[in-house]
């Protein structure tokens, strides 16, 4: 099955970006206006999250099925299990080290997110 | 009205639940997610079964403003997703409904997502909310504004001055971003989703075994035989083990703690590790082909025969339990101990029901999931603390008075009365005035959203 992962990743790394610093920032907003560089200094390292995740967590679920099914099918078969322990690995990580709740939030619905985007690209073609 | 719904709810969420610990806040909570359900699934409370289900939430939540206890809040949370995936799939198998519940309240939002742009792949374009267009929208421009001002502040001490002014203070962030999370909940719930695949195989799976029409009459019967020598020889061995065991019951004079605990705990996990053989090896003889042989008549009695000797194994292990309770007290390790005889004795016996009435092993995970749902249910409904601690403090010949005073709050109040009225050593009376006084004090502190019903009783006011 072809999949457009650099896009994907790309998407994913702002995603990610967004939610895991609009988590920190809600803490103490006023405080933490002047944090730019630590904000593109970060999407190094969430990018390499994000690729890793995509890469060896969501692709080989479109890669590894029949060629005979569509990305919806693979979607509608693997999501909701993929959903169900992504949340139980991320609601786990959130409970046991609450400082990094930021990293697990974004973590949790980036990963969700890519794979939306990735079983709906054919859509995106389309529309652009 | 119904967007709006989704809007208080968030909101409430978030009013409800921000640094607060759990009390009355879960308790309005299962009411706003109920109200939400039933707003959004009108259809769906029409269902006897949905109707039902949401009773027993309703039990549940309440539970957890009268005990607060771990087990009321843990049937809450259940109850809640077997509600929900009922709603999505009320003919459902219940462990179906758990997982389409949780689904639907973990993942639902991106699931429909998912639909709408599928959608409008297929038909013109629907005039439904991109939510995550309104992400986009909002979030990227506030990130790049960010990384901007903080450039421009560094270059213009004017500038800098100005932006030190804008003080956010007054709007909690944090606040926001947790009714934010309310509302992907409760948007997630709204509509519930059902897990294609097992939801459709589940429906589509009955309780009985289908006779497969040309089975080989020459291999069953050497399973049948089989089957006969293999459970002959499990119940010639069950029966010496019943008869040393009940020769040990009823010679020990030995009333040591140790000795019971050994036993009891021993005997149970030898009884989950027999029981489960049991069953497995009672399902593998009768998947299939066996069941529809004439000859099987005795392999049945035997197996029946078998699945009796085990109940009377679970009485065994109940009577060693009782009496350990009789002499060193309730506790909650001894009363899992019944909970599990109990659920035992009904696994047992809808083993036996599949063997008779030919049914398959999705019968046998149906019914007993739905027991333990509802022995989940009726045990979150009980103040097990206080019935513990007025147990061994009444009747137990031995107390244990730390592991009484290391239990939740719930006992507290007995505690106090028994300090009050019986005489007790000095270190047991500080202890019980200590928990007395620290649990006033907690009650004193709380917030409304954080109330049980012990706030509102005249003695601790």
């Amino acid at each position: 099955m072809n999949l457009n992962v650099p896009l994907n990743i790309m998407k994913s790394t702002l995603l990610a970006t967004i939610i895991f610093w609009v988590v920190i920032l809600s803490k103490n907003f006023h405080e933490n206006i002047d944090i730019a560089l630590y904000i593109l200094v970060s999407m190094v390292p969430i990018s390499i999250c994000c690729t890793a995740t995509i890469l060896f967590t969501i692709a080989p679920f479109f890669w590894l099925e029949n060629n005979n099914k569509t990305k919806r099918d693979v979607f509608k078969k693997w999501f909701p299990f993929y959903a169900i322990l992504s949340f139980g690995l991320c609601f786990y990580g959130s409970i046991s080290t609450p400082e990094i709740i930021c990293f697990f939030s974004a973590a949790y619905f980036t990963s969700l997110q890519s794979w939306v985007w990735f079983a709906s690209e054919k859509k995106l073609k389309h529309s652009i | 009205m119904k967007k709006l719904s989704l809007f208080i709810g968030a909101i409430l969420f978030s009013t409800l639940f921000y640094r607060q610990n759990v009390g009355l806040n879960l308790t309005l909570f299962s009411l706003i997610t109920f109200l939400v359900l039933s707003i959004y699934n009108p259809k769906s409370f029409k269902n006897r079964r949905t109707i039902t289900l949401g009773f027993l939430y309703f039990i549940t939540a309440i539970s957890i403003f009268f005990y607060q206890s771990t087990l009321s809040i843990v049937a809450n949370y259940v109850a809640f997703f077997t509600l929900v995936g009922s709603v999505s799939q009320h003919k459902s198998s219940i462990y179906i409904n758990w997982i389409n519940g949780l689904y639907t309240f973990i993942a639902g939002f991106f699931h429909r997502n998912f639909s709408v742009l599928e959608n409008e792949q297929k038909v013109k374009p629907k005039k439904s909310i991109d939510y995550v267009q309104w992400i986009k929208i909002i979030g990227i421009p506030l990130v790049v504004l960010i990384i901007f001002i903080s450039l421009y502040k560094n270059g213009n001490p004017v500038f800098n001055d100005l932006i030190s002014k804008i003080d956010f203070s007054f709007l909690n962030f944090q606040w926001i971003l947790f009714a934010a999370l309310g509302y992907y909940l409760l948007y997630n719930i709204s509509t519930p989703i059902s897990i294609d695949p097992a939801t459709e195989i589940d429906l589509t799976t009955n309780n009985y075994l289908n006779k497969i029409e040309n089975f080989s009459i020459e291999n069953t019967k050497k399973e049948n035989q089989l089957g006969i020598i293999l459970i002959s020889l499990l119940n010639v061995l069950i029966v010496i083990f019943l008869i040393t065991d009940f020769s040990f019951l009823f010679s020990s004079n030995d009333f040591r703690a140790s000795i019971f605990s050994s036993q009891v705990h021993d005997g149970i996990n030898a009884l989950i590790a027999s029981i489960i053989i049991a069953i497995i090896i009672i399902l593998y003889f009768f998947r299939g082909n066996l069941n529809f042989y004439r000859e099987n008549k005795t392999l049945k009695l035997l197996s029946y025969t078998w699945i009796v000797l085990n109940i009377i194994l679970v009485a065994n292990t109940a009577v060693k339990d009782y009496q350990y309770i009789y002499y060193f007290g309730l506790t909650y390790k001894r009363i899992g101990v019944l909970v599990y005889l109990l659920l035992t004795v009904i696994g047992l016996i809808t083993t036996s029901i599949k063997v008779m009435q030919i049914k398959n092993f999705w019968y046998l995970l149906r019914v007993n999931t739905i027991t333990a749902f509802a022995v989940l249910i009726i045990c979150c409904t009980i103040n097990w603390d206080k019935h513990i601690t007025s147990y061994n403090l009444n009747y137990a010949k031995a107390i244990d008075f730390n592991y009484l005073i290391n239990l939740s709050n719930n006992n507290t109040l007995l505690l106090k009365s028994y300090s009050d009225h019986l005489v007790l050593n000095s270190e047991n009376k500080r202890l019980v005035t200590n928990k007395y006084n620290n649990y006033l004090n907690e009650l004193k502190t709380r917030n409304w959203q954080e109330l049980t019903y012990d706030n509102f009783k005249k003695e601790l006011k």
